[in-house]
């Protein structure tokens, strides 16, 4: 597929425009907030640097390039989603990557992405329904099926988790709008070098203090984010 | 890569899906709750997805109402700005909605009640099939007039609390008159939902079975 084409798709799908209910969750921050651990922009670097970004390259980028490589079986999508709930040891964590994976296959079958629908099929006739759905697998089925390079799917998911954390710092009022941007600007090196780094063989991530964060997130608070 | 739209990828079979938006406190859930007893009566398999801004107290009062299964109450928590979950990004509500079909086959309509928002909420109608806008006197007479996108576009227009109006110095008739010419024919009811003297209950329920049930209701 020619360059420019796979990019705008990449683009497409990487917009904050584009429907994928990631906006109401925090991965923590929200908690981590309330907690006093994050205050400001400098902290909201901290902890993407330090639990956001590890755990998607070390976790999430594992799945997605394995399901990226297994799009075209939906038997081994599913293979590979149970083996996610399996290791997502963070409940709200893992519910929050499911509804996340749940909405793009919702929304990439309406738009007749190729693979969905078997996957999505796939996934009821298994019973997997509220169980099942695990974003970075569905991102690499997505990926394939948009007929993406499994570099062009993770920078696209990458994209997508780091902004998901700035924006909810922005609304969380930790960061300002141009401030998030200005933080942007200084993590893209790191994000560029992580993407050129081979993929880990194994998913594992350890991330406690954003896990811990989501799963003390205080059911009696009034919560701006689901995480 | 992707095909292109065809009208079969657009038509949806399953439960009709409604969305109630309004402002804070204009009466959305109260209004389902008084809708609940007139479905059962009809026979309508109903289920609810709430919207709550930043809590679950919209879910936990359906649930706690004893009007409906409380398993057919499904709360999703979106935070921050209600319009983003019913209009730029409903895909939570799409996904809780689905939940619901799968898990009650049998359900003739899902409602879909909006975090309470300002006058310029509309729904996308890749979530809802129908959509109604419900004010209330206590804001004022001159909420018609404002004519923002819910008043102008939504499906049925509901004047709720009209009980309310003459403690408020509102003209309930002159409002309502007011709003249908705004709306130039569509539809308006006026509503009283709580207490012994409801009203315009019966008239929302049979517009529900007429548009989205194709129900023969008498109009």
């Amino acid at each position: 597929m020619s360059q420019p084409l796979s990019l705008l798709r990449m683009l497409q799908c990487a917009d904050s425009a584009f429907p994928s209910g990631a906006f109401a969750f925090s991965s923590g921050l929200e908690q981590l907030a309330l907690d006093g651990q994050v205050r400001d922009a400098a902290d909201v670097r901290q902890a993407l640097e330090d639990q956001i970004f590890p755990r998607w390259v070390s976790f999430d980028r594992v799945f997605l390039r394995q399901a990226h490589g297994a799009a075209d079986s939906p038997e081994a999508l599913l293979a590979l989603d149970l083996q996610c709930h399996l290791q997502s040891g963070a409940d709200r964590l893992a519910q929050a990557s499911r509804r996340v994976g749940r909405s793009l296959l919702s929304v990439h079958g309406r738009i007749g992405t190729p693979h969905v629908a078997a996957y999505r099929a796939a996934l009821a006739r298994a019973g997997r329904g509220d169980s099942g759905g695990y974003e970075p697998v569905v991102q690499g089925a997505i990926g394939a099926g948009l007929g993406l390079s499994p570099a062009e799917t993770e920078t696209g998911a990458l994209h997508a988790v780091v902004m998901a954390f700035l924006s909810a710092a922005v609304r969380l009022g930790r960061a300002g709008a141009i401030e998030t941007q200005a933080l942007l600007a200084a993590l893209l090196p790191a994000m560029a070098r992580a993407l050129d780094a081979p993929v880990a063989a194994r998913a594992g991530a350890f991330s406690p203090l954003a896990e811990i964060a989501a799963q003390r997130r205080a059911e009696t608070h009034a919560n701006l984010f689901a995480t | 890569m992707n095909r292109p739209l065809s009208a079969s990828d657009l038509s949806r079979p399953g439960p009709a899906r409604i969305g109630i938006g309004g402002p804070v406190g204009s009466g959305k859930t109260a209004l389902i709750e008084a809708l609940m007893p007139l479905f059962r009566k009809r026979g309508i398999e109903v289920a609810v997805v709430t919207n709550d801004l930043v809590t679950k107290e919209d879910a936990r009062r359906l649930q706690a109402s004893g009007l409906i299964d409380p398993e057919r109450v499904l709360a999703v928590e979106a935070g921050a700005c209600p319009h983003t979950v019913i209009r730029e990004d409903p895909t939570l509500n799409i996904a809780a909605a689905e939940d619901l079909e799968t898990r009650y086959p049998e359900l003739d309509l899902i409602i879909i009640e909006s975090g309470g928002d300002n006058l310029a909420s509309t729904f996308s109608l890749d979530l809802v099939d129908w959509w109604m806008f419900v004010i209330d006197v206590g804001q004022g007479d001159d909420i018609p007039r404002k004519r923002g996108p819910g008043i102008l576009q939504s499906d049925l227009l509901v004047l709720n609390k009209l009980d309310l109006a003459p403690h408020v110095f509102v003209d309930g008739p002159a409002t309502l008159a007011e709003a249908e010419a705004v709306r130039a024919g569509r539809p308006v009811i006026g509503t009283v939902c709580k207490g012994p003297a409801q009203q315009g209950l019966d008239a929302v329920a049979d517009r529900i079975e007429r548009d989205l049930l194709f129900r023969d209701v008498p109009a």
